[in-house]
């Protein structure tokens, strides 16, 4: 597994979820924020795949629940 | 009509002898059952006489959804029009997903996608329309998200109709299809 830029995916973040920089912890967790819903996580990927130039599975986009679980799967890639 | 849909990541099995029992236990649990028109406990005599009422029925499906082998909810569709499912042009999908770490996320999409796809392109219904209790937010919001329209239903505080079109359907969903149909990692 390969370090990632943290700071990048938090700003991936905060920019799609329109959230504060502070709001990003581990403990962020889809369906738990309330800006964290369907619409969002849509934008997420989108988010993701632009900063980091990759594209995720299906599977990775399913499991991609939490701000630590979108570190584990960035980081697969 | 009865075959496995496969589709967005999982696999919709149809209810069979062998299976349904699993239907019951989970549809008496109390979190489900709170959200049903009936939320009455559905005793093992009362769901042997609903089977075999609905094995070989023509107006209405019901599936298990599978994902990565795991069986995690179900999902139906009932014509309401009084007609066969193939001759319908009114149905009614009912979902729910048993497993609560799939409930909030996007894979909870899937099965209406892969019963609505079969729905308006192989059986052609016009319309889908079904009750949602006014109190239930996340179903609302997630019905929305697959393009229902809601409605208020007069003197019912209790409940809202939805109700879904192939084109607004279509419009609706066509980013959650493209994430939800990429290669699998795993």
């Amino acid at each position: 597994m390969t370090e990632i830029n943290t700071d990048k995916l938090a700003e991936a973040f905060v920019s799609a979820l329109a959230i504060d920089a502070a709001e990003v912890t581990d403990e962020l967790a889809y369906s738990q924020h309330p800006k964290w819903d369907s619409t969002a996580h849509m934008v997420l990927v989108a988010e993701i795949e632009a900063a980091f130039d990759i594209m995720l599975d299906t599977d990775d986009i399913i499991d991609m629940s939490s701000f630590a679980k979108a570190k584990e799967i960035v980081a697969k890639y | 009509m009865r075959k496995v849909l496969t589709g967005y990541a999982i696999e919709l099995i149809p209810v069979t002898r062998e299976n349904f029992q699993l239907l019951r236990e989970w549809r008496n649990q109390d979190d489900i059952r709170a959200q049903m028109g009936d939320t009455a406990l559905i005793s093992a005599e009362q769901h042997q006489a609903w089977f075999d009422k609905i094995e070989h029925s023509q107006q209405q499906l019901h599936y298990i959804i599978q994902y990565k082998q795991q069986l995690i909810g179900s999902i139906n569709v009932r014509s309401s029009d009084g007609l066969n499912l193939t001759e319908c042009k009114l149905a009614e999908v009912g979902l729910y997903i048993a497993t609560p770490e799939y409930r909030n996320n996007m894979l909870a999409f899937a099965p209406s996608l892969l019963l609505n796809d079969y729905l308006f392109e192989q059986l052609q219904i016009i319309e889908l329309k079904s009750k949602v209790r006014s109190s239930n937010s996340a179903a609302l919001k997630y019905n929305q998200a697959l393009g229902y329209q809601l409605t208020p239903i007069a003197d019912d505080n209790e409940f809202i109709e939805i109700s879904l079109t192939a084109d607004n359907y279509k419009k609706a969903t066509q980013m959650v299809k493209r994430l939800l149909s990429r290669n699998r990692s795993n």
